[in-house]
C-alpha cells in the first residue's frame, strides 16, 4: 500500500492581502499513501487545520499543487477544479467530520445522514437510505435515527457524524479535531471507528493536538510556523504501547 | 503633583461626564440652527423679492451675494479671530450685529419702492456680521463638547447647513403664501435674539462651571479655565497649510474640479430663481428648493449606508458626471421635473463632497490636517462668490439677450435649447452641468487624483465633513466610540436590509402623504370653491310654469331665508346642440343654456373668478374640454327648426352644482341678450328655484317646509350637502383606497422591522452578550438600536414625503381641474406631512417598544448562543407553541432533494416564513380588489347597476316630435327586421312617504319588464298590474321590503302597489322604481326604448341608421351610455388599479429581497455545511427558491380567498352607498388568475435570484466561525 493518494506539493496559503498578507503554509511538500491513517499535529498557529483544508480541496492554495492520484483512476488536480467540480469531489469522494459535529439541525439524523446519499443519486433513495440505516447501526445510535439533532449527546452526534461522512463510501476521510469536544471515554469510542473506517482501506487524514488521538493513527506529521517540522510513521508490526511510546517521546522532542 | 505647563493645542474646558456638555451644546446648537432657518429665510425672501420687484437676474445675483459671499470670503479671518477671543462673545456679537443688517432691509423692503440696493446694503451687514460668529461658533465645539461626544456633535453640525438650504426656503415660502416679506424678517430677528440669550446663557454657564471647579482644590490642575491657544499668526499658518496642498499635485487638481463644482452649482442657485418664478408661485419655489435641497440628505444617507463599497475615486467621478448631467437637463420641464432633476444634483453632490472628502483627508499628514482644511475650504469655497457675483449680470446681459427671440444664437442653438425670456438662463444651464461634466472626465482621467486613493479600507475614517455648500474649515476627524462604529459596521453589513426597511418607510410615508395630501385639497378645493359660487343651500328644480308671486309670498314667510332667486334654465334638446358640426344627438347629457346669477349660485372659470360672457359668447362646462375635445375659439351653435344661435367659446366654467359626470343636467352659459332671444324657442323652461339661509343648521326644516307649502315640486328638490357630497364622492373612492393602502402599507412595514430586528439581535446576540457581560449598560446598547432605526425611519420618511409632492400632483389633477387650484396655505402643506410624520413616529414608537425585548436576554444565554440548547431563543417565543408538528422526512419522501429540503425549511420554521406569507397575501388583496373592481366596473355588463337592462341600444324620446311618433316608432323598430326585441318604457313621477314621514319623489318605469331583465337582488320582475319593483337605496328609504304594499301618490290620485323585486341602481342618486302602474294623467319624466339588434347584425350600424331616418330620437350604445354616465369612475378605478398593482409589486419586491437575505444569512453556517459535504450552489439555490415559490402560492391562494370574501365584502359596502350593495367581483380571470400572480412570481423569483447571488461567501469561515 505504497501507492500515492493525496500529493501536496509546494503548497503556499496566504491570509490578509497586501502589507497585511500573512503566510500561513509555507511551501507543505506532503504525499498521503492510499489507505494511510495519517495525524497532522503542530501548536496552534501552526497552521495544521489550514493545510487540511487545503489539501482537502474546502479552501484554495496561494501557490502549489494538490493532486488526488487514487490506485486505478486518473489523476485530479484538486487545486485547479473549479468550485463545482470540488463540490461533487466531496460529496463522492471525500467525508468530513468536524470538532463542532456541523450538523444539520432541520433534519433528524438519519436523514441527516441520508443527504449526502441522495445528493448524489438521486433515483435510488431507497437504497441509500438502507445504507444509512446500516451505517447508524455500526455506529452504534440505530434508535436514535428518527431523533432531532437537539435531541443526542456530543457523541452521539459526532457518530452520526462519521456515518454521514460514510455514506458515499468516500475514498478519503479527513477529520479536524474529531473528539476535541468530547470527553476522554467517548473520545475513544470516536477513534475505535475512525480506526475500523480506515481498516477497510479508506485513507484517513485528521488533525489533533491531542497524542492519545495521534496514538490511534499510523503516521503523525507535525507542523510548526508553516512547515512540516517533523513525520513519523509506526513500523509494521510495532505494538501499542511500543508506538504510543516512541511517539510521546518524538512529540515531546517537537516540542508538541 | 501634576503640573499643566503645555496645554494641548485643544484644551476642552470641560472633562467631565457628558450630560452637561452635550446639554450646552444642544441649547447653542438649537440656537444656531434656528437662526440659520431665520437668516435662510430672509435669504430666500429677498432673493425672491428682487425678482419680482425688477425680473433680472442680477438683482437676485446682487441680494444673494451680499448675503452669502461675506461669510465665504472672511471666514478664515474670522476663524483667526476665534482663536483669539471669546468666542461665545464672538458669537453674540455677530449675531447681534446682524439685527442690525434686518433692520436696514426691513426699513428697505417698507418703502413703497423697495430699492435693490438699499436691500442688498441690509443683507450684506446681516452677511459680515454671521462672518464673524459661524467660525467662533464652530470652534465653540470643540471648547464645549466633550470627547466622547465629537462624532455626534459634528454630526449635528452637518445638520445647521441643512437647515439653511433645505428647512428655509420652504418655510419661507410657506409664509409668503399667507403673509409678506417683513414677516420673515421679524422671524429673523426673533431668532437671532433667541440665538443671542441662549449664547450669552451657555456663556455665564461654563463660567461658573469653571469656577466651581476651580474651588475644588483637589483637582486643580487640567480643570481650569485655558485660555484659547493662540495660533502663530494667519499667515504662516497660510504657508504652512500651502506647502502641504502643493505637495501633494493631486490634491491642487481636486482643489480646481472642486472650485469649478462650486462655481456651476453657485450659478444654479443663484439662477435658479429666474428661471422657475415666472411659471410658479413663490411658496411652489420655496418647496421646489426644499426637495432639491433634500436631495443633498438623500445622497448622504446612501453613501453611508454603501460607503466603503465604492472607491471613493469612482464615488467622486460618478458624482461629477451625474451632477452635471442633472443640472443639465434641469430646466427642460415642468414643474416636479425640475424638482427631482434638482433632487438628484444636490444627491450627487453629496456624492462628489464624500469622495473629494476621504481622497484629500487621506493625502495629507496628519499634522496639518487642522491648516490645511482651513485652507481647503476657503479655496473650495471660491466658486461660489464668483458664481454668486457674476451669475445675474450674466444672465441679463449674456445668455438672455443671445436666446431671445431675435437674438444671435436663436436660430442655431435656439432650435435646440429654445429662444424667449428664460431660454438663456437654461442655457446656462446646460453649460454648467458640461462644465462639471468635463472635469468629471478629466478628474477620471487624472492619475495624480487616482493616486491619492487611500490603500486600505479604513472602517474608521468613514467621512463625515459638512455638505459642501456649508464648509466652512474643517473640524478635526474625530474618531467615533465603539457604539457609533458598530452603528456603522453594522449598517454596512446589512445595507441591504436597511436599504429595504428605510424603502418600505418611504413607501409608507408616501401614501399617507399623498392620502394626506389629497384629502386636505379634496375638501379644501371643493369648500373653496362653493364659498366662490356662493352655492345656495336649497335648489328645488322645476320643469313647468312658475308662479312667481307665491314663491315670493311664502318666502316672506320663511325667516331663515336670507336670499333667494327663480333660475330659468332653457333645456336644449341634444340634437339641437351643435359642436362645430357635429351634433350632439348621442350625448347622455342635459344641457341647458343659463345667465349668470346676481349674487349666487354663480358660475365661475378655471381661476375661479365669477364669469362674465357677452353677445355672441358661450362659456362651456369642463366635461366638454375633457371628454368632448371642446377648445377656447370653437363655435358652439343651437340650430333651431327655425333659427340658429352661434356662439364663441370663450371659457370653461366649474358649476358648483353640476360639475360631476354623475350629474346629466350640464349648465352652459350665455349673455342675458342671447337667454331672452333662446328663450322664444324653447317651450317648456325649466326653473331653479334657490334660496340661501342664514342657519345651514335649518337646512332640512326649510326644505320641508317648501315641500309643504304646495308650491312647484316638479322636480327634485336638493340640499347644498347632496351637492358636496356628489363633488366629493367620485374622488373619495380614491381616497379612501389610498388611506386603506397606507394603513395596510404601515402595517406591513411594522411586521418587516419587527422581523428585521429580531434577526439583527439573533445574529448579534453574541455581542450583546459579551457587551452585557462587560458592563455595558442596557441604555446604550438599546441605543444603539435605536438610532439606525430611527435614522432608517427618518430617511424613508423624507424621501417618502419628497416624492409625495409629485405624486399627490399627479393624483389630484382631475380634481383640481374640475374643482380649482389649492391655495398654497400652510394647510396643504400639513396635511401630508403631518400624514408622513404620524407614520414616522409610529415607526420610531414600535422599535422603542421592541427593543425593551433586549431587557429579557440573559447574559449567559446571549454568550452561549450558537449551540444547539433547548432553551434557544426562549425569549424570543411567543406564549404558546403555534407551530403545529409537521414533521417532514427525507428518507420518507419522493420529491427530490433540493425541492424538499427547502419545503423542509419551511415546515420546521413556520414562524420565519409567517411574515413574508402574510406579505405576499396582502400585496396579492391590495392588487387584486383595485383590478377586479376595474375590471368589474368597465364590464358590459355593468349596466346592470345602472338600473337598466343589457341591450344593444337605447333609445330617448325626448322632444315632443319624438313623443308624438312613439308608436310609429315602435311599430317600425318591431317590424325591423335587423332588431331581434324592442321594450319601450315610460317614466313618470309619483311621490312617496319615506321612512320618516316626509315626501319624496319617486319615477317608476312602465313597460314590459321582461324582455330585458335586470339581475335582481331579492324578489323578481314585475309583469302584474300594481307590482313595482324598486333599487335598493330606494327600498332602505322607503323601509320597504318584498311583499309590503307603496302607496303612490300621483297628479291623478294614489295606488297602491305591492313591492316584488329590488335592484341596483346607481343612477339619478340611486333611488328609482319599476314597476306595472297606470300613469294616465301623470307627469312623464322621459320614455326610453331598448332595443336589441339581431344576431349577427352590426350595432353600430344600426344605431346610425336609426339616428339618420329619426333624428328626433337620441339613439346611442348601451356601451357608450354607460361609458358616459360612469366615464369617470371607470377611468379613477383604472388609475386606482394600476397605482395599487405598482405598489403592491414594489412591496413584494423589497420584502422578498430582504427576507431572502435576511433568511440566508442566518442559514449560513447551514449553508457552509451543505457545502461542506459537497451539496453544489446550483442545488442550494433550488432549494431556496422552492422556500420563496411555496409561500408565494400559499400567499396568492390565501389573498385570492381574500379578496373573494373580506375585498368582496369591503368593496360592496362601499358601492352600497352609491345604490350597488350587491356588486359582485366580475373578475377577468386571464388577468386576476395568470398576470397579476406571473408578475408576483416573476418578482419574488428576481428577488430570490438576487439575493441567492452566489454562496461563495458561506465557507470556511462560516464553519469554523461557530
Amino acid at each position: 500500500m505504497s501507492t500515492q493518494h493525496l500529493i501536496a506539493d509546494n503548497v503556499w496559503k496566504s491570509f490578509g492581502h497586501d502589507e497585511a498578507l500573512t503566510p500561513v503554509l509555507h511551501g507543505i511538500d506532503l504525499s498521503i499513501d492510499q489507505g494511510d491513517f495519517v495525524a497532522i499535529m503542530g501548536p496552534s498557529g501552526s497552521g495544521k487545520s489550514t493545510l487540511l483544508y487545503c489539501v482537502s480541496g474546502m479552501d484554495d492554495v496561494s501557490d502549489g499543487t494538490v493532486t488526488l492520484s487514487p490506485a486505478g483512476s486518473e489523476a485530479v488536480e484538486i487545486t485547479a477544479l473549479p468550485q463545482r467540480d470540488l463540490a461533487a469531489l466531496r460529496l463522492n469522494r471525500m467525508g468530513f467530520v468536524f470538532q463542532q459535529v456541523h450538523l444539520l439541525r432541520n433534519l433528524t439524523i438519519l436523514d441527516n445522514v441520508v443527504l449526502p446519499g441522495v445528493t448524489a443519486t438521486p433515483d435510488r433513495r431507497a437504497d441509500v437510505v438502507d445504507r444509512a440505516l446500516q451505517l447508524l447501526e455500526r455506529v452504534g445510535i440505530a434508535e436514535l435515527s428518527d431523533r432531532d439533532i437537539t435531541q443526542a449527546s456530543g457523541g452521539q452526534l459526532q457518530r452520526a457524524a462519521i456515518a454521514r461522512a460514510l455514506i458515499n463510501e468516500p475514498e478519503l476521510v479527513f477529520g479536524d479535531e474529531p473528539t476535541g469536544a468530547l470527553n476522554a471515554a467517548t473520545a475513544a469510542e470516536i477513534m475505535e471507528l475512525l480506526a475500523e473506517v480506515n481498516a477497510e482501506g479508506r485513507t484517513v487524514v485528521l488533525v489533533t493536538h491531542d497524542p492519545v488521538v495521534a496514538a490511534y493513527c499510523r503516521r503523525v506529521v507535525v507542523l510548526r510556523d508553516g512547515v512540516i517540522d517533523g513525520d513519523l510513521r509506526r513500523t509494521d508490526g510495532e505494538t501499542d504501547e511500543s508506538w504510543a511510546d516512541n511517539l510521546a517521546g518524538w512529540l515531546i522532542s517537537h516540542g508538541t | 503633583m501634576a503640573t499643566a505647563t503645555h496645554p494641548p493645542l485643544t484644551q476642552p474646558i470641560i472633562q467631565s461626564t457628558d450630560r452637561s456638555s452635550m446639554g450646552r451644546f444642544l441649547v447653542l446648537w438649537v440656537g444656531a440652527m434656528i437662526n440659520n432657518l431665520g437668516s435662510g429665510m430672509t435669504a430666500f425672501g429677498a432673493a425672491a423679492l428682487a425678482y419680482q420687484l425688477t425680473g433680472s437676474a442680477s438683482a437676485v445675483s446682487a441680494v444673494l451675494a451680499c448675503a452669502l459671499v461675506p461669510p465665504i470670503l472672511l471666514g478664515p479671518l474670522a476663524g483667526v479671530a476665534a482663536d483669539r477671543h471669546d468666542r461665545r462673545l464672538l458669537m453674540a456679537l455677530g449675531d447681534g450685529g446682524g439685527i442690525g443688517g434686518i433692520a436696514v432691509t426691513w426699513w428697505a423692503v417698507s418703502q413703497p419702492e423697495p430699492s435693490i440696493a438699499v436691500i442688498s446694503i441690509g443683507m450684506l451687514l446681516t452677511g459680515l456680521f454671521t462672518a464673524l460668529s459661524e467660525p467662533a461658533f464652530k470652534a465653540s465645539i470643540t471648547d464645549v463638547v466633550s470627547p466622547d461626544d465629537y462624532q455626534r456633535s459634528s454630526a449635528l453640525m452637518q445638520l445647521v447647513g441643512a437647515s439653511r438650504l433645505l428647512l428655509a426656503p420652504a418655510a419661507a415660502g410657506l409664509v409668503l403664501a399667507v403673509a409678506s416679506i417683513e414677516w420673515i424678517l421679524a422671524v429673523d430677528a426673533a431668532t437671532v435674539l433667541v440665538t443671542v440669550a441662549a449664547t450669552l446663557a451657555v456663556r455665564r454657564s461654563l463660567a461658573s462651571a469653571a469656577r466651581s471647579r476651580n474651588g475644588d482644590a483637589a483637582t486643580a490642575t487640567a480643570d481650569a479655565i485655558v485660555e484659547p491657544p493662540k495660533t502663530a499668526g494667519f499667515l504662516a499658518d497660510l504657508e504652512e497649510g500651502v506647502r502641504a496642498l502643493v505637495a501633494v499635485r493631486g490634491v491642487m487638481v481636486l482643489l480646481g474640479v472642486f472650485v469649478l463644482t462650486t462655481f456651476a452649482a453657485g450659478l444654479a442657485q443663484v439662477l435658479f430663481k429666474p428661471l422657475m418664478l415666472p411659471r410658479i408661485s413663490v411658496s411652489a419655489q420655496g418647496a421646489l428648493e426644499s426637495v432639491a435641497a433634500s436631495g443633498m440628505i438623500a445622497g448622504s444617507a446612501l453613501i453611508g449606508a454603501f460607503a466603503g463599497r465604492w472607491r471613493s475615486h469612482r464615488t467622486l467621478i460618478t458624482g461629477l458626471l451625474a451632477a452635471g448631467g442633472f443640472l443639465a437637463v434641469l430646466p427642460f420641464g415642468g414643474v416636479w421635473w425640475v424638482a427631482l432633476s434638482g433632487f438628484l444634483f444636490f444627491a450627487s453632490l453629496a456624492l462628489i463632497n464624500t469622495g473629494a472628502d476621504v481622497l484629500v483627508r487621506s493625502s495629507l499628514p496628519n499634522g496639518t490636517q487642522g491648516r490645511a482644511w482651513g485652507l481647503i475650504g476657503f479655496l473650495s469655497q471660491f466658486g461660489f462668490p464668483v458664481a454668486y457675483l457674476v451669475a445675474g449680470p450674466l444672465a441679463d446681459l449674456v445668455f438672455e439677450p443671445l436666446l431671445a427671440d431675435d437674438g444671435p444664437l436663436a436660430s442655431t442653438l435656439g432650435t435646440v435649447v429654445g429662444v424667449g425670456p428664460g431660454r438663456g438662463i437654461s442655457l446656462i444651464f446646460v453649460l454648467a452641468g458640461a462644465m462639471i461634466v468635463f472635469s468629471g472626465a478629466a478628474a477620471g482621467r487624472s492619475s495624480s487624483i487616482a493616486a491619492l486613493e487611500p490603500d486600505t479600507e479604513s472602517t474608521d475614517r468613514l467621512p463625515n465633513g459638512p455638505p459642501m455648500a456649508g464648509r466652512m474649515g474643517h473640524d478635526e476627524d474625530h474618531r467615533g466610540g465603539l457604539m457609533t462604529r458598530m452603528l456603522r459596521a453594522d449598517v454596512r453589513r446589512t445595507r441591504v436590509t436597511s436599504f429595504v426597511l428605510a424603502g418600505l418607510i418611504a413607501m409608507a410615508a408616501l401614501l399617507a402623504a399623498v392620502g394626506g395630501g389629497v384629502l386636505t385639497q379634496l375638501t379644501g378645493a371643493a369648500g373653496r370653491l362653493f364659498t366662490a359660487a356662493h352655492t345656495p343651500d336649497i335648489v328645488q328644480m322645476h320643469a313647468g310654469a312658475i308662479d312667481t308671486v307665491a314663491v315670493e309670498a311664502w318666502v316672506d314667510t320663511q325667516p331663515d331665508i336670507t336670499d333667494w332667486q327663480i333660475s330659468t334654465t332653457l333645456p336644449i334638446p341634444t340634437d339641437e346642440l351643435y359642436l362645430g358640426s357635429e351634433s350632439e344627438a348621442r350625448s347622455v347629457l342635459q344641457p341647458a343654456v343659463v345667465t349668470q346669477h346676481e349674487s349666487f349660485d354663480l358660475l365661475l372659470d378655471l381661476d375661479n373668478e365669477v364669469l362674465t360672457v357677452g353677445p355672441g359668447e358661450i362659456a362651456m362646462p369642463l366635461y366638454y374640454r375633457n371628454e368632448r375635445g371642446v377648445e377656447i375659439g370653437d363655435t358652439v351653435s343651437i340650430r333651431f327648426p327655425d333659427e340658429r344661435f352661434d356662439f364663441t367659446v370663450t371659457s370653461f366654467l366649474r358649476d358648483s352644482m353640476m360639475n360631476p359626470t354623475l350629474a346629466t343636467s350640464k349648465r352652459l352659459l350665455i349673455s342675458p341678450v342671447d337667454h331672452e332671444a333662446i328663450a322664444a324657442h324653447v317651450d317648456e323652461p325649466e326653473h331653479l328655484v334657490e334660496f340661501v339661509l342664514a342657519d345651514r343648521s335649518q337646512t332640512k326644516t326649510v326644505s320641508d317646509a317648501y315641500g309643504e307649502s304646495g308650491l312647484p315640486t316638479n322636480g327634485p328638490r336638493l340640499d347644498r350637502g347632496t351637492f358636496f357630497l356628489l363633488n366629493v364622492v367620485s374622488h373619495g373612492i380614491g381616497i379612501a383606497v389610498l388611506t386603506l393602502l397606507a394603513l395596510l402599507m404601515v402595517a406591513v412595514a411594522a411586521i418587516a422591522l419587527r422581523f428585521a430586528f429580531l434577526t439583527a439581535v439573533e445574529r448579534d446576540l453574541h455581542e450583546i452578550g459579551v457587551m452585557k457581560a462587560i458592563g455595558l449598560p442596557e441604555k446604550r446598547i438599546r441605543r444603539l438600536y435605536l438610532t439606525k432605526y430611527v435614522a432608517l425611519a427618518l430617511a424613508g420618511g423624507l424621501i417618502g414625503t419628497a416624492l409625495s409632492v409629485p405624486a399627490t400632483r399627479l393624483l389630484t389633477g382631475p380634481l383640481r381641474q374640475q374643482l380649482g387650484e389649492p391655495d398654497g396655505s400652510w394647510l396643504l402643506f400639513a396635511g401630508p406631512l403631518v400624514a408622513a410624520a404620524v407614520v414616522v413616529l409610529a415607526v420610531v414608537v414600535w422599535c422603542a417598544l421592541m427593543l425593551r425585548r433586549l431587557g429579557r436576554i440573559t447574559t449567559m444565554d446571549a454568550l452561549r448562543s450558537g449551540t444547539t440548547s433547548n432553551r434557544r431563543r426562549r425569549w424570543l417565543r411567543l406564549p404558546r407553541r403555534l407551530t403545529p408538528r409537521i414533521s417532514p422526512r427525507l428518507s420518507r419522501s419522493h420529491l427530490p432533494s433540493a425541492p424538499w429540503m427547502g419545503v423542509n425549511a419551511i415546515a420546521r420554521n413556520l414562524r420565519t416564513h409567517r411574515m413574508l406569507l402574510a406579505v405576499l397575501t396582502l400585496c396579492t388583496f391590495l392588487i387584486l380588489v383595485p383590478l377586479n373592481l376595474w375590471t368589474t366596473v368597465s364590464a358590459p355588463s355593468f349596466v346592470t347597476y345602472l338600473g337598466t337592462g343589457s341591450a344593444d341600444l337605447r333609445l330617448e324620446l325626448r322632444t315632443p316630435e319624438a313623443v308624438e311618433g312613439s308608436s310609429d316608432l315602435i311599430a317600425e323598430l318591431e317590424q325591423d327586421a335587423d332588431i331581434a326585441r324592442v321594450a319601450p318604457f315610460v317614466t313618470a313621477r309619483f311621490e312617496v312617504l319615506n321612512t320618516e314621514g316626509e315626501t319624496e319623489h319617486l319615477t317608476v318605469e312602465v313597460g314590459d319588464h321582461d324582455i330585458f331583465p335586470l339581475s335582481y337582488l331579492d324578489g323578481t320582475h314585475p309583469d302584474q298590474p300594481n307590482e313595482v319593483s324598486v333599487s335598493s337605496l330606494a327600498a332602505d328609504t322607503l323601509g320597504a321590503e318584498i311583499g309590503d304594499t307603496i302607496d303612490l301618490e300621483g297628479a291623478s290620485g294614489s295606488r297602491e302597489v305591492t313591492l316584488v323585486g329590488i335592484y341596483q341602481d346607481m343612477t339619478n342618486g340611486g333611488r328609482t322604481a319599476k314597476g306595472q302602474v297606470s300613469i294616465d294623467g301623470e307627469p312623464i319624466v322621459w320614455r326610453t326604448v331598448l332595443v336589441d339588434v339581431a344576431d349577427g347584425v352590426d350595432i353600430t350600424d344600426t344605431a346610425q341608421r336609426l339616428t339618420a331616418t329619426h333624428p328626433e330620437v337620441q339613439t346611442i350604445e348601451m356601451a357608450e351610455f354607460a361609458d358616459q354616465t360612469l366615464g369617470e369612475l371607470i377611468g379613477q378605478t383604472g388609475t386606482l388599479a394600476v397605482a395599487a398593482a405598482i405598489c403592491a409589486i414594489a412591496l413584494a419586491a423589497l420584502i422578498a429581497t430582504m427576507f431572502a437575505q435576511m433568511v440566508i444569512a442566518r442559514d449560513g453556517s447551514q449553508i457552509a455545511i451543505q457545502r461542506s459535504i459537497g451539496v453544489a450552489d446550483r442545488s442550494l439555490r433550488v432549494q431556496y427558491l422552492t422556500r420563496f415559490l411555496v409561500v408565494l402560492i400559499a400567499g396568492i391562494a390565501l389573498g385570492t380567498v381574500l379578496v373573494a370574501t373580506a375585498g368582496q365584502w369591503l368593496v360592496a359596502g362601499a358601492m352600497g352607498q352609491l345604490g350597488a350593495p350587491a356588486l359582485r367581483f366580475d373578475v377577468a380571470p386571464l388577468l386576476a388568475y395568470i398576470a397579476v400572480p406571473a408578475a408576483l412570481t416573476a418578482t419574488v423569483v428576481a428577488a430570490a435570484l438576487i439575493a441567492t447571488g452566489t454562496f461563495d461567501r458561506f465557507g470556511l469561515n462560516h464553519l469554523t466561525e461557530e
